[in-house]
C-alpha cells in the first residue's frame, strides 16, 4: 500500500552579511529528521562569501541572491518562493534542534486543525568567542517560550492571514510579526521541547542606536493602538 | 516638598513620546506601558530631570486642582514607576545645583480638570521582549546580531 505523501515544510533562512555561522544554520536544517524539508536561503545582498557558503550546498537547497533591502523584504521574498504548506525560519547564526520538525508536524497531525506549533528556545554564547566578548554575555539560565518566527511551524494560509512582514522595520521585525499573529487569535500550541538554539555572539547591540530604539517603541505603540481599536468595537 | 529627583532607567528601558502617548518598554522583565494625559506630562518632567515639586508645578500650570492633589498623586505615581523598575530616585542633589528644569512648554494652555495619572501595562508580549531586543538587526555589521548584555535572566 502506498503511504500518503507527507506535508512539505519550507524552512526560510535570510541572511545578510551572516557568512560566519551560516554553514552551521543549514547544516541543522538538513540534519532534519523530518522530511520532506525545502531549505530556502534568502541572501539578502551580502558581500562577506555567505553566498559562496550557501551555494557550495547545492543543490540540497534553494539559492536566491537579492540587492540589500532589509529582513523584512528577504523574508518576504522568501515566503514568496516558498513552495511548502508549512513555512518555518531559522536566523543565519541560529540552530535547529534536528527533532525539531518532527516534533512540531507531530502536533499538526494529532489536531489537524492547529493553525500554529510554537515551541521553547534556548540560548548559548557562541563557542567560538574570545573570553573577553564571552563574558559580556549571558545566555538566559532557562528555556524561554518562543512564539518569534524563529520558533514556529506555521501552515502557509494561516501565515498569510497574518500578513506579510514589515518591510519599514530594521529592528523588531519578529516582534511585529509576532504581536499581530497573537491578535489574530491563532489556533496554536506550545511544545515543552527546544526547537531554537540561539546562539549569542555579538558585543553589537543595534538597540543603543537612538532611531533603532525609537523604532523598537513604535512597534509596541502601534501594538497598543491596535488592542485599543479591538475593545472599542 | 521633597527635592528627590530621578533618572530613567535607561538602558534597561526604551521610551518614545508619540502624540501626547508615553510609550514605555522594560527590557528587563517584557512589560510594557503607556501613559496618556497627566502621566505622560509627569514623564516627560521626569525626563527634564524634574523633582517631585516641580513636576506638581507643571501639572499645576496645565490642570486645575489643589496642590495637595497634584502632590499626593505625583509622589504616589512616582512610586508606581520605581516599583514597575521605570525609573530610580537619584541621591538628593545640593542645595546649590540648579535644577535642570522650567524650560519646558510656557504656552498658556487653557486649565483643564486634572485626572490623576494612570499607568497602563501590558505584559501579554514579555516573552517576545526578552527574546527579540538582543537579537538585532544592524545594517552595518550584518544581521542577525544577538547580544544579551549583563541583566537579570528573564522569569520563566
Amino acid at each position: 500500500m502506498e503511504t500518503a505523501a507527507l506535508a512539505l515544510i519550507s524552512v526560510i533562512i535570510t541572511v545578510y552579511n551572516g557568512a560566519r555561522y551560516l554553514a552551521a544554520a543549514i547544516e541543522s536544517v538538513l540534519a532534519q529528521t523530518y522530511q520532506p524539508v525545502e531549505l530556502v536561503v534568502v541572501d539578502d545582498g551580502s558581500d562577506d562569501g555567505s553566498e559562496k557558503i550557501a551555494g557550495g550546498f547545492l543543490p540540497a537547497l534553494r539559492h536566491f541572491y537579492y540587492p540589500h533591502e532589509g529582513m523584512g523584504g528577504a523574508r518576504n521574498r522568501a515566503v514568496a518562493l516558498a513552495e511548502g504548506s508549512f513555512l518555518a525560519f531559522l536566523d543565519a547564526d541560529d540552530l535547529f534542534p534536528s527533532d525539531r520538525l518532527e516534533r512540531q508536524m507531530a502536533k499538526f497531525t494529532r489536531d489537524p486543525a492547529l493553525e500554529v506549533v510554537y515551541g521553547h528556545v534556548r540560548e548559548f554564547v557562541s563557542p567560538d568567542l574570545d573570553e573577553m566578548s564571552a563574558k559580556r554575555l549571558r545566555a538566559a539560565a532557562k528555556r524561554i517560550r518562543g512564539r518569534l518566527p524563529g520558533a514556529m511551524l506555521i501552515r502557509r494560509e494561516a501565515f498569510l492571514r497574518v500578513g506579510l512582514f514589515d518591510t519599514t522595520l530594521k529592528v523588531g521585525v519578529g516582534l511585529d510579526w509576532a504581536a499581530r499573529a497573537s491578535e489574530r487569535q491563532l489556533r496554536n500550541v506550545m511544545v515543552p521541547e527546544i526547537v531554537m538554539e540561539r546562539r549569542l555572539h555579538s558585543d553589537n547591540n543595534a538597540l543603543r542606536q537612538k532611531e533603532s530604539r525609537n523604532q523598537y517603541v513604535q512597534v509596541l505603540k502601534s501594538a497598543i493602538d491596535r488592542r485599543r481599536a479591538t475593545r472599542r468595537t | 516638598m521633597s527635592s528627590a529627583r530621578f533618572r530613567i532607567n535607561e538602558p534597561h528601558v526604551l521610551h518614545q513620546t508619540i502624540d501626547n502617548e508615553a510609550v514605555i518598554i522594560n527590557l528587563d522583565t517584557g512589560n510594557y506601558y503607556s501613559l496618556l494625559k497627566s502621566g505622560a506630562d509627569v514623564w516627560s518632567a521626569v525626563e527634564r530631570g524634574a523633582g517631585i515639586s516641580e513636576i506638581v508645578a507643571a501639572l499645576a500650570r496645565k490642570y486645575k486642582a489643589a496642590e495637595k492633589v497634584l502632590e499626593d498623586s505625583v509622589v504616589k505615581f512616582v512610586e508606581q514607576l520605581q516599583t514597575e523598575g521605570l525609573i530610580e530616585a537619584l541621591h538628593e542633589a545640593n542645595d546649590s545645583d540648579n535644577p535642570p528644569t522650567a524650560h519646558e512648554e510656557t504656552s498658556a494652555a487653557p486649565q483643564g480638570p486634572f485626572e490623576p495619572p494612570v499607568l497602563e501595562k501590558y505584559e501579554d508580549m514579555q516573552d517576545l521582549i526578552l527574546l527579540d531586543p538582543i537579537h538585532e538587526v544592524d545594517e552595518e555589521k550584518g544581521w542577525p546580531h544577538a547580544r544579551r548584555p549583563g541583566k537579570p535572566d528573564p522569569k520563566p
